[in-house]
Formats: C-alpha cells, structure tokens, sequence
C-alpha cells in the first residue's frame, strides 16, 4: 500500500491536531481519509508535503484554514428523516408540550438535514405559529453555511414524505434545476451556530426539551464522549430528553441520564413520566407517510 | 254539683249557714239597739226627767222646811245655817233645770217645763222678799208673806212639778209597752231564722258528706284491692272535684303500676331470651317510679356491665385484637371472671409477643430467632412449638436458597439446591434448581451470541475499515482525476477561445484589408489633390515673401522704433521661404506616394482571399474546440457528480466503520458483562472478553492548549457564501 504521500509522522502531528481540536479520534487505518481529503488544500496552497501544510495551518494567521481542515477531516454524513424512530418520538413529546414554548438543539447539524427534518415535524405537529425553536450547531463552518442556505440536490430530498416536501420546500427551476429550497419559514426557525462540543458551551443557549446528539459520538473516545455530554447536560430541561444515534449509548458515558429505550434518555427521576411517551406511537406519523419508499 | 270543688261545695253549705246566722245576728243586734234605745230613753231621759223632778220637789220642800225654819229658830247662827241650806238647795234646783233644759221634749213637755220654770221664777221672787225680811229681822212681816203669798206660789210650783213628773211617768210607761212588743218580736223572728239556719245546715252536710263518701268508698276500695296486690280493676271518673281527681290519680297509680309491670314482664322476658342489653324505658314512668324504672336499668347494667365487658374481651380475644388487662375493680364473682379473663389476655399476649418477635426477626431477616416455648402452657405451648417446628422447615430450605442465590450473585451459576424437600419446598427447590440452570442455559446463550457478536462486530467493523479506507483512496484518485480533467478542461477551453479569437481577428482582417484597399484608393486620390493643392500653399509662401521684403522695408523707415518689427518681417520671410521649399518636396513627395499607394492598394487587393482562407480554417479550429470543450464539460460534469458521490461514499462508508467499531466496543462489553457469571458447560468459562481495539487517543493531556480558532468563527459569517436567487424557485 502506499502511503499516499503522507507519512507516519505526518498522520501523527494531524491525528493529535484534530484529536485537540474536535475531539475526533483518527485511527492509523485514516491515513488514506486524511491524505484524500486534503491534498486539495496542499495542491491549493502549491505545497509539497503535509508538514508543510501542518506548519501553515498551525500558524495563528492561518485560522481560517485550520478551520477549513477540520470542516475537511469531520465526516458529515446525514439525511432527512435518518433514524425516523426519532422523529415520531419527537411528535409525541411535543404534543405532550403544547402551549409550552418547546425548544430543540440539534448538536450536530451537519448540512442542516437534522435540524430541518425538526422542524418540518414540529411545525406539523404544534403548527407555525406555535412556540417553538430550534437551535442547530456544527463545529464546521462550511456545513453551517449549507445548513443556513437550506439548499439541497433533489434526490436528498428522497426521505421527505411527499406532502412534507410539498409544504415546506421549493422547487428549483432554471438555474437551481434540480436541487430544492428549505421555506424561509422553516429556515428562520433554525438557529445556526459554530459550536465545538469539546469546549463548555456558551451560557446563552439556554435550555433544551430535546437534545439530539446522534452519530456524533461514534467519532469519540471515551473521555471525549464524557466531556461532550458534560458540556451538553446543563443545557437539557429536567424533563428533556437526550438522543443519541442508534449505534451509540450513554452506558459508561453519564450516570445523570438513564435510558427509557434504548438511544433515548433522560434524567432518572423523570423516567416514570417520560417513558409511556416513548412507547407511544404518535397519532399520525410523519414518516410511514412517506413510506419505506422514501428510501 | 259534683262538678264543683268540694271546698267550694262546702263554701257555698257553709256560706249559706253563715248568711243565716249573719241575718240572725244582723237582725238580734238591730232589735236589741231598738230595746237599748227605748231602755237608755226610760233610764237616761224619761227615768233621768223624773228622777230630777222628784230632786227638785225634795229641794223645793227643804226650801220651804228652812224658810219654816228661819220663822221658827230666830238665833244668828241658826239663821246662817238655814240660809247656808236654803242656797245649797237653790243652787242644786238651779242645776237640776238646768240639766232638764238641755232635754228634749215633746210639745207637752215642752209647756209643763216652762210652766215649772214661770212658778220657779215668782217662786225665787218670794224667797228673796222673804229672806231679805229675815235678814232685817221683820220676822212679822217675813211671817205674813209666808204665809200669804210664800205658800200658794210655793203650791204652785210644787205642783207644775208634780204634774211635769205625772206626764213623764206616762210617757215612761208607754215606751216600757213598747220595749214589751219589740222584745217579743225579737225573739220569735230569731227563733225562725235560727230554724231555717239549722235545716238549711243540715240539708248541705248530708248532700256534701253524701257527694264525698261515695266515689272515696270506690277509690279505698280500689286502694284496698291495690294494696292487695289487684291491678285489675275498673275505675274511672269523669268529675272534676277532688274526689274525681283522687280516683283519676288512683287509676294513674293503677296505669304507671301497670306500664311498670308491664316493662318487669319485657325485662324479664328479654333476660329469660338473653337480650341482655333490653332495658325499660325510663322516660315512659314519672318520679319514683321512674326511679323505679332507672334502678331496674341500673341493676341490670350493673349486673350486665361485666357480662358484657367479659363478652367485649372475649369477642376481641377471639378477633384477635388483644385487649388491655382488665383493671376495673369488681365484687365476687365478677372478680373471678375479671381474674380469668386477665389470664386468658396474658397468655394470649404472650402468643402474640412471641409471634410478633418471630415475624419481626423474619422480616429483619433473622432466621435463626426462636420463640421459648417454655414460657407458654397447655395448647398454646404446643403453638409455639409448632411454629418454631414450621420455622424450622421453612427455614432449611430457605438457607438452601440463600446459599444459591449469594453464588448468583457473584455470578455463580454452577450452585443448586440438593437436599431432598417434600412438598412446595420440593416445588421451591426445583424452581431454583430450573431457574439457575435456565439462566445458566441463556446466559451461556448470550455469552455464544456475544462472542458471535463481537466477531462478526469485529468483520463488520474491518470491513467497513476497508471499504473507508478504499472509499477515501476512490475519493482521493477521484479528486485529483477531477482535477486533471479540470485542468484539461480549462485548456481546451482556452484553445477554443482562442481559436474563436483568432477567426475573428481573421474575419476583422479580411474586412479590414478589403477596407485597406479602399482607403488607399482614397489616400491616392486625397495625394493627388494634395499635390493639385501644393501649388496654393507655394503661392502663398510667395506671395508672404514679398509683404515680408515690404514689411522690412517699412521697419527700416521707422528706424528705431521698427527695429523690432524688422526682426519679426525677417523669419516671416526666412518661414515663407521655408513654406516654399517644403511646399516643393511635399509637391514631389505626392506624386511618389501616389505611386506606392496605387502599388499598396494593389497588394492589399491581392491579400484579401489569403486572409479569407485563413479565417474559415480558424472558424473550423474553433468549432472542433467547442465541441471538445462540451464533451470535456460533460466529463467534468460526470466527475463532478462522481466526486461527489465518491465524497458521499466515502462519508457514508467513513460513519459505517465509526458505527462499526462503537459496535465493536459494545458487543466487547456485553462479552465483557456476561464474563460475569460461571457456568457449568466448561465451554468459554473465565475466557477473558475481547475488547475492541483500544480507542483511546495518544493524548489527551494537552486538552488545556486548544486553539481558539476552531472554537468561535463569527456567526455574520455563516450563511453569507451560498448565494442564489429565490426567483429560482417555485412550489412543487
């Protein structure tokens, strides 16, 4: 195998670069995700090898492309209505809220999928003019601005239910043939924000009924999945929930949370009130309108 | 009549009889003022009128005696005593008139006593003619008056007294007569009064004392019988004396006895039936008789109170609340029941302190806690024993058990139950021994499924790793093919805009030579007439020369004030001769430009069609170059959609081993958790679990030196760079 022009010592100085910056864990089997992902800033910057990028990117007048190295080196994998066991149990935990305000953080927006998919649901099921908010961050900032844009190629908008897609998107035609417009009305919803999970969170976020952290953590080790959910915890309303992807699990991470189901938490105290809701199914699901079709 | 009190019934007999005598005494009392009056009128007034007349003659007769006296016994002394008399008497009969002048009188009377007082008067006028004569010792002449006028007026008035007192008498006997009737008639009208006042007194106390003595006949009658012991009588009345009122209040005696032997007979009927708590009802009876009633109550709460208390502990005895010792003090027989009862409640208490004990040790969890059955007698000692017994067998067991679940605790699974129990013990045991083996069954299950688990988490994730890592590598070629097709892209388009430049440059040039040709037509022609227009300008150099020549002849006449304009006639002069010179070489330099203009615009025609041959290949590099730029536009665009698909994959595949491995990482815990319990089956015991590949980070210590700049960016700067129009777009 070739080293695809990094090498050993190279992939170590990025490897703790990225561990410190976003908490990712690199294996050594990333070399080839690392190198592939970006020779594009070396061919950009007409540099010759990795160290000489690394060097350029840990100088602090660089902070922009240190920046872009991490938006490069996170892995944004996402779509609309992925893991849809979620979203039902978001219907019927907002209906059990209504005429409260109700309030969401989407930990890791990515592209912005999650947190529109929130929305789409949300204004379904408690309507437009309800109470109601979503925040949504990322530590890339070109993610955030996709996610802000709300702009997306057609075929990802494969897992919106029909109706849905009909509601709250435009179609493009002419210049943005082929992609789709999330509505302004479901954009305005959305609070973007640049947040590195790894660092305490900033005090004005407030607090959250849901907290979404899926598939995020699968990026982590243990101590970076404790210090994340620590940071995440005082941010969660005593009787929110904390979800986490349907590969992940809180076990070992926090004793503050206990799960209803499994991918579904909250605080122990509140399991007795909090899990009927989770076995609930809601009154009209979202997404077996869309059916298994969708994808 | 008997509707009326007997006090008033005898009011009215005696107030009948009271009247009468009333009347008697009435009418005796008037009758006898009447006999009064007419006995005070003969005594005080008539007797009384007599009485004087009769002093009055015994004065006027001692008058006269001592006028005798005075004739007869002449001595000083003796005529001073007689007059001494003879005043007495006077005074005495002026006394006497006196006293009858304040009497009344009838007519008759009335004249008698004045005729007394008139013979009184001539009788006094004597006497003092008399006495005078006696004093001045004319006892002749005192002698003849005496005995001729003295006597007959002394007659006279001796006699209106006798007659005065005649008349008196008569009256005297008259009213006597009268007292006679009065008295006589008196007494026969109070002799009949006092007749009818005896009958009428009889009549009332036969009737009264008849109306009384009947109905109390009845009511002693009926007392009698009560006496007796006989209730069953009639009596009644309807009067309303008192008589009536006392054979009411017998009869209610009879009814309140009755209504009391009534409530005897319930009492004793409800005793005899064991309704111990009937009691008479005490309101029903009035006074002692409800006293009565109210003992009879009290005696029997008296005598019920302990049976019932006894009752009330042997009821709670028996529902199992145990009652406080009985502290009331009682007498005789109750005190033994009391003391018996007290016996069964301590022993009773001492079952249940002991039963208590045990249950509480139970719950405690202090299986071995005995109770002593030496402390319990009879039966209940035998409870006891047979509780400790029952304890005993359950509790063997039970250790049994406990003994099992502490190893399955510890994860233990190779324990069982192996003494032999009978019963639901044997059911308990067999339960235990099923459960633990079952539970050795599925965990051993799980563990197999676990470690099948881990392997296949651990291909999964290898795979996944490879297919990253391939994906990553794809993306990485990708990318850079997708640059060099970029770049390629980038020169054909440059070539093609070239050649497009260049075959407009050609076309330009053509026009332009053709255009080129014309105008040097156009210059040949414009030379020739400059050459024609020569002539002009050579003139009018002449023509400036010689108003130079001139101009200098005049500064020279001006002398010094022309000097100057001398100067300037002279390079006038010197510049139309240069104008005339160069008006010359233009002239020729015309005529030989016309011939090399006429040779260029022959040249130029002769350029043209080279330049349009030229022009149409470049049109044909240019079109070739266009159609190679769409064809490299299309690839591009396939790379691009490959790139991004690729990119996709790669972020997909990239998540898929992220999953994989935190797959991995669970599936080495469960193994890890069920490395907890030891089973029997000796496959895979002890085998320490696999754990995942260590996910730790080479370090995490220097966690406190994190750069700032990934920490923040600006917030104006998300959502500024994708920039589109929103005409754009429309519903779906």
């Amino acid at each position: 195998m070739d080293n695809h022009g990094v090498s050993d010592q190279e992939f170590a100085l990025f490897r703790k670069l990225i561990y410190r910056l976003a908490g990712i864990n690199m294996a050594d089997s990333k070399k080839p995700l690392l190198a592939g992902r970006l020779t594009r800033r070396l061919r950009h910057h007409g540099l010759e090898s990795f160290r000489d990028y690394y060097t350029l990117v840990t100088r602090t007048e660089h902070s922009d492309e240190l920046q872009l190295m991490v938006d490069l080196l996170t892995t944004n994998e996402t779509y609309f209505f992925r893991e849809a066991a979620h979203f039902d149990y978001l219907q019927t935990f907002a209906a059990s809220r209504r005429g409260r305000p109700f309030r969401v953080w989407s930990g890791a927006s990515s592209s912005g999928e999650e947190p529109y998919t929130i929305a789409m649901v949300l204004a379904e099921t408690l309507g437009m003019a309800a109470n109601w908010e979503i925040v949504a961050s990322d530590i890339s900032l070109s993610m955030l601005e996709k996610a802000h844009a709300g702009l997306y190629p057609m075929e990802r908008g494969k897992g919106i239910p029909p109706e849905l897609l009909k509601k709250y998107c435009l179609k493009g035609v002419r210049e943005q043939e082929g992609n789709f417009l999330v509505d302004a009305r479901l954009r305005e919803r959305v609070d973007f924000r640049h947040i590195n999970l790894i660092s305490p969170t900033t005090r004005d976020l407030g607090q959250f009924d849901l907290i979404f952290l899926r598939n995020v953590m699968i990026y982590f080790d243990n101590d970076t999945k404790r210090k994340v959910v620590s940071n995440m915890l005082p941010h969660l309303r005593e009787d929110g929930t904390f979800i986490v992807g349907h590969s992940e699990t809180l076990t070992g991470i926090t004793d503050a949370l206990s799960a209803m189901r499994p991918t579904l938490y909250c605080q122990p105290h509140m399991r007795a009130q909090l899990e009927p809701l989770s076995r609930l199914a809601p009154n009209r699901s979202l997404r077996t309108q869309s059916g298994s079709a969708g994808r | 009549m008997k509707n009326l009190k007997i006090g008033l019934r005898l009011g009215i007999g005696f107030a009948v009889v009271l009247l009468l005598l009333l009347a008697i005494a009435v009418i005796g009392s008037m009758r006898l003022n009447a006999l009064q009056a007419e006995i005070t009128d003969l005594v005080g007034d008539k007797n009384f009128k007599v009485a004087t007349s009769n002093d009055m003659i015994d004065s006027i007769g001692m008058l006269g005696m001592m006028h005798r006296n005075m004739l007869i016994m002449r001595g000083d002394a003796d005529l001073r005593e007689f007059a001494q008399t003879a005043n007495a008497e006077r005074t005495k009969l002026a006394k006497d008139l006196e006293a009858l002048d304040g009497l009344s009188f009838g007519d008759e009377g009335e004249r008698l006593l004045n005729d007394i007082k008139s013979a009184r008067q001539s009788f006094m006028d004597l006497q003092q003619e008399f006495e005078g004569l006696i004093q001045q010792r004319n006892f002749d002449q005192a002698t003849t008056i005496f005995a001729t006028t003295y006597r007959p007026a002394f007659l006279v008035y001796l006699d209106s007294l006798k007659k005065f007192i005649a008349y008196q008498t008569d009256l005297m006997q008259k009213t006597g007569r009268d007292a006679e009737t009065l008295g006589k008639d008196s007494v026969t009208l109070l002799i009949g009064l006092a007749v009818a006042a005896l009958l009428t007194g009889i009549g009332f106390a036969i009737f009264i004392t008849r109306s009384i003595t009947r109905p109390v006949g009845e009511v002693m009658d009926a007392a009698r019988k009560m006496a007796e012991g006989d209730f069953k009588f009639e009596l009644s009345s309807d009067a309303r004396d008192e008589v009536g009122e006392v054979v009411r209040a017998v009869a209610g005696v009879q009814t309140s006895v009755g209504t009391m032997i009534a409530d005897a007979g319930t009492l004793v009927e409800a005793a005899l039936a064991g309704r111990l708590a009937t009691r008479a009802d005490a309101s029903r009876h009035q006074g002692d008789y409800r006293r009565i009633v109210q003992g009879v109550n009290d005696t029997l709460d008296a005598v019920i109170g302990p049976l019932n208390v006894a009752a009330d502990y042997v009821d709670q005895i028996a529902r199992g609340a145990i009652p406080a010792k009985i502290t009331d003090t009682y007498n005789g027989d109750f005190n033994t029941l009391k003391n018996n009862l007290n016996t069964a409640i301590d022993a009773v208490n001492a079952l249940v302190a002991d039963a208590v004990m045990l249950a509480q040790a139970a719950v405690e969890g202090r299986l071995a806690t005995r109770a002593d059955a030496s402390r319990h007698q009879g039966d209940y000692r035998r409870i006891v024993d047979g509780v400790n017994s029952t304890l005993d067998a359950v509790i063997a067991p039970i250790n049994e058990v406990k003994r099992v679940m502490v190893a399955l605790s510890g994860g233990d699974l190779t324990q069982k139950i192996t003494d032999d129990y009978a019963g639901d013990f044997q059911v308990l045991q067999n339960a235990v021994n099923d459960s633990m083996d079952k539970l050795a069954e599925i965990i051993e299950q799980v563990r197999g499924a676990a470690d099948a688990l881990t392997n296949a988490a651990g291909q999964v994730s290898a795979t996944a790793q490879s297919l990253s890592q391939s994906s990553s590598e794809q993306a990485a070629s990708v990318e850079e093919t997708s640059a060099s097709i970029e770049q390629m892209s980038a020169s054909i388009n440059q070539n093609s805009e070239n050649a497009r430049v260049t075959d407009a440059m050609a076309s330009k040039s053509s026009v332009e030579a053709g255009e080129g040709g014309g105008a040097v037509k156009s210059t040949v022609e414009a030379m020739k007439n400059i050459a024609g227009k020569i002539g002009i300008i050579d003139d009018i150099a002449y023509q400036t020369n010689l108003l130079a020549l001139n101009a200098a002849i005049e500064a020279a006449r001006a002398g010094e004030h022309g000097k100057g304009f001398a100067v300037v006639a002279a390079e006038v002069r010197k510049l139309a001769e240069r104008s005339q010179v160069a008006a010359q070489e233009i002239g020729e330099l015309a005529g030989t430009s016309v011939q090399l203009a006429e040779r260029a615009g022959k040249l130029l025609d002769e350029m043209v069609p080279s330049i349009n041959k030229t022009s149409d290949l470049v049109q044909e590099i240019a079109s070739a170059s266009q159609e190679q730029t769409a064809g490299v536009g299309q690839i591009n665009n396939a790379m691009g959609q490959l790139n991004k698909a690729t990119q996709q994959n790669a972020s997909a595949s990239e998540e898929l081993a992220a999953t994989a491995e935190e797959l991995g990482g669970q599936a080495g815990q469960l193994q890890e958790l069920m490395g907890f319990f030891s089973i029997d089956a000796g496959a895979g015991v002890g085998a320490a679990p696999k754990r995942s590949p260590a996910r730790k980070p080479a370090s995490s210590a220097d966690s406190a030196a994190r750069p700032r700049a990934a920490r923040s960016a600006p917030r104006a700067a998300i959502g500024k760079p994708v920039s589109f129009s929103t005409s754009d777009f429309e519903k779906f």
